[in-house]
């Protein structure tokens, strides 16, 4: 081949090459290249669009974040503003429920003891009734029928009277006793002292 | 020297890169995705993506056309310049021939002169190489080079790469021309997309200097 013919001079196969070239370009560039670019740009604007749309869901995902934080930092507010009330209130109705309980146990104990009295006073009545017809009874049979009814009831009267006075007195002794015994050792000394002085 | 003889082995190995690449384009453009390409796809796609981002700022209306003929003709040529290298092939470069690489050369330079023409009309073309006009000879003399070099640059490549293979089996004997022969065809499957490259960039370029910028107007 290198002696048949000069290499730098072209020949007939020239013009098959340069048809088979044009075909293969005007293929290429009417049909093939402008579907790949098409394609490609598709592609690129979805991929802008997805970026767009993950900046977009970034950026609310942010905003939902300090939305999400503010409200749970008004929720522990809140709750912790129910819960100094709660304490609160409930602090109140427990004094309130002791003064009650409190006021509850004085009258109850005052009614008590009103009906101690009462149950006491009518106990020493009937007692009183009961030791005074006794004493009228052994009177009688002591002294036989000398001595009339009324003045044998007024001498037992008389007699009942004096006693109880007596019993009085030695009741009121024994609860200044007691009082006494309260008191702490040198108060209680020092009261003794001002009892005998005077 | 006969004008009209034909050399049947290289327009058929012409013939059969054009069907190649045809074939590899329809492929590719067969199944358009909205996800990650692969296979042929990837492959033009790449192409495609490095010829777009290099060509800049060209006017919308022809850009398909520049970016479609530049990636045309680097895989017409990198598919011409590897068919020698097939295992069993016995078709030869068709780019080791002059006709093809005057054919390229000539069709490159076509495109970019009609796309000048269309995009500036012909007073705008005119202006374009008359202005200032002391310098028209030279771009002119420029504008015959430019084929001639893109052509001539090609074709000595390729057919200095295909000499050294048969030089290669002349001068050693068979045993030892194998390590050679192997490397060699190592650096002739670099040397070809290397040359593809620098058509395609060099009729990028081409059609950079005479279509006026996009962002200039």
């Amino acid at each position: 081949m290198l002696e048949s013919r000069n290499l730098l001079i072209p020949d007939a196969t020239f013009a098959i090459e340069m048809l088979a070239l044009l075909v293969v370009l005007v293929v290429m560039t009417r049909y093939v290249v402008p579907r790949i670019r098409a394609s490609m740009h598709a592609r690129q604007q979805t991929i802008i669009g997805a970026l767009a749309a993950a900046r977009e869901a970034e950026v609310r995902r942010v905003t939902v974040d300090a939305e999400a934080d503010e409200l749970r930092a008004a929720a522990r507010r809140e709750a912790s503003e129910i819960t100094s009330q709660a304490r609160s209130m409930r602090d109140h109705l427990i004094a309130e429920g002791r003064r009650a309980g409190i006021e509850d146990y004085r009258w109850l104990v005052g009614r008590a003891d009103r009906e101690l009295q009462r149950r006491t006073r009518a106990a020493e009545s009937r007692l009183q009734q009961l030791a005074r017809a006794a004493a009228i009874s052994a009177a009688r049979a002591y002294v036989g029928d000398d001595i009339d009814q009324a003045r044998l009831e007024h001498m037992v009267d008389h007699h009942f009277a004096a006693q109880v006075v007596t019993g009085r007195a030695a009741d009121r002794i024994d609860s200044h006793h007691r009082a006494l015994s309260a008191l702490p050792r040198e108060s209680a000394g020092r009261v003794r002292s001002c009892a005998a002085d005077s | 020297m006969n004008a009209l003889q034909v050399q049947a082995d290289i327009a058929f190995a012409t013939l059969l890169v054009a069907a190649v690449v045809l074939l590899l384009g329809l492929v590719g453009q067969r199944r358009p995705t909205a996800g990650v390409p692969n296979g042929v796809r990837l492959l033009w796609e790449m192409s495609i993506g490095a010829a777009d981002r290099a060509a800049g700022a060209l006017p919308t209306g022809v850009r398909n056309r520049v970016i479609g003929t530049t990636v045309t003709l680097f895989w017409f040529v990198a598919v011409a310049n590897w068919l020698h290298l097939i295992p069993g092939s016995a078709l030869p470069a068709p780019t080791s021939d002059i006709n093809l690489a005057l054919a390229l050369a000539a069709v490159a330079m076509g495109s970019v002169h009609i796309t000048a023409l269309q995009v500036r009309g012909v007073r705008g073309y005119a202006r374009y190489y008359l202005s200032p006009w002391w310098l028209a000879p030279f771009k002119l003399l420029e504008e015959l080079i430019k084929p001639l070099t893109l052509a001539l640059r090609l074709f000595g490549m390729v057919f200095a790469s295909a000499l050294m293979v048969v030089l290669i089996g002349e001068i050693l004997p068979a045993p030892a021309a194998v390590l050679p022969h192997v490397l060699w065809t190592l650096f002739d499957v670099f040397i070809g997309a290397i040359q593809a490259f620098i058509f395609a960039l060099l009729t990028l370029l081409y059609f950079q200097a005479v279509l006026p910028s996009a962002e200039r107007g």
